[in-house]
């Protein structure tokens, strides 16, 4: 199925949780990154809970430097 | 004596916060804010390249001891803001947020509207809410009354290092408030910050005039010395102002008197 990564299509397996999806990018345990499905926020501890649909929206963040 | 600054029940020895946007690297940022002797520090949001997410981990050039205070900086509204604090609060573990909605990119200022909503709504959810603002006295206190735990008014816009340029307006929200005051954008020198500091601000935002100094760690020293200096300034009561000369020695003409003592001899 596709889901929208940070808007680019993406080919996930039809069972694919957000934890799943977020290893597959390369996102190590300890980074600072925070994900969302549409504009839920999902916890770290829920992403491997959370299973991805066909058309979902995911938007993936990491703390950067700013002011 | 005890001169911390209290946010949100935290005490923070030092009134210096650094932000760590624009230095030349990471590790110079590190040693810039160890320099400072900052004890809170903000960070940014960037959306994550899927294609190489193997950049620097920003945490590991922040002393463990910083407070960190992540930004909602490129939101354009309330909404899109709390959408920010809670992508922060996720990637970080911790409520403190810098709220900021410029939506304009020319001048970078803070919509005040769309500010005061999203502090409404991210009190209620928890936030320890700093928030970016015009240096609008009335502004400042709807803030305060709805929680926020800091204000913070521009001295003048974000990046230009022009220093305070709305003096008579920052004077009326630290006279007013009842939440400290710290002086976020526009500070462009160590004079700018100690000014600020002798005016009654309880802590300045510094990143712009640190990060892109020639030494940005000699640079960041300045700034915390200048900080200091301000406070104690503050704190010790300046003096007055006056239009007229104010004679430091005493003025007894002894050279008349002298004169006149040989004319007399």
């Amino acid at each position: 199925m596709i889901v929208l990564v940070n808007g680019k299509n993406t080919d996930v397996p039809s069972n694919c949780t957000l934890e799943k999806l977020c290893e597959t990018i390369g996102i190590k345990a300890n980074e600072p990154v925070a994900a969302a499905v549409g504009t839920d926020v999902i916890d770290r501890n829920m992403w491997n809970a959370t299973l991805l649909k066909d058309g979902d929206n995911i938007t993936i963040i990491r703390a950067t430097c700013g002011g | 004596m005890n001169d911390n600054l209290v946010i949100a029940g935290r005490e923070f020895s030092s009134r210096l916060f650094i932000g760590t946007g624009k230095f030349p690297s990471n590790e110079v940022m590190r040693q810039a804010i160890l320099a400072s002797g900052s004890q809170m520090v903000t960070t940014a949001l960037k959306r994550l390249n899927t294609e190489d997410s193997g950049s620097e981990n920003i945490l590991d050039f922040i002393p463990k001891e910083c407070v960190l205070l992540p930004n909602t900086s490129g939101v354009r509204n309330a909404e899109e803001a709390i959408f920010a604090a809670k992508m922060n609060r996720a990637a970080l573990g911790t409520e403190w947020l810098k709220l900021e909605i410029h939506p304009d990119p020319k001048y970078l200022l803070p919509d005040t509207r769309e500010t005061l909503k999203a502090t409404e709504e991210l009190v209620k959810l928890g936030f320890k809410v700093l928030p970016y603002v015009q240096a609008d006295p009335v502004a400042c206190k709807q803030l305060e009354e709805m929680g926020a735990a800091t204000v913070m008014p521009l001295a003048s816009p974000i990046g230009t290092n022009k220093g305070i340029k709305n003096e008579e307006m920052l004077r009326i929200i630290i006279e007013q408030s009842n939440i400290p005051v710290v002086i976020d954008a526009g500070i462009g020198a160590p004079s700018h910050a100690a000014y600020a500091m002798e005016l009654g601000a309880d802590a300045c935002l510094i990143n712009t005039a640190i990060a892109i100094a020639g030494d940005p760690v000699k640079m960041a020293e300045a700034f915390a010395f200048s900080i200091k200096a301000g406070r104690m300034a503050y704190l010790s009561g300046l003096g007055c102002v006056s239009n007229l000369a104010v004679a430091t020695s005493p003025l007894t003409a002894f050279l008349e008197e002298e004169q006149n003592s040989i004319d007399n001899a």
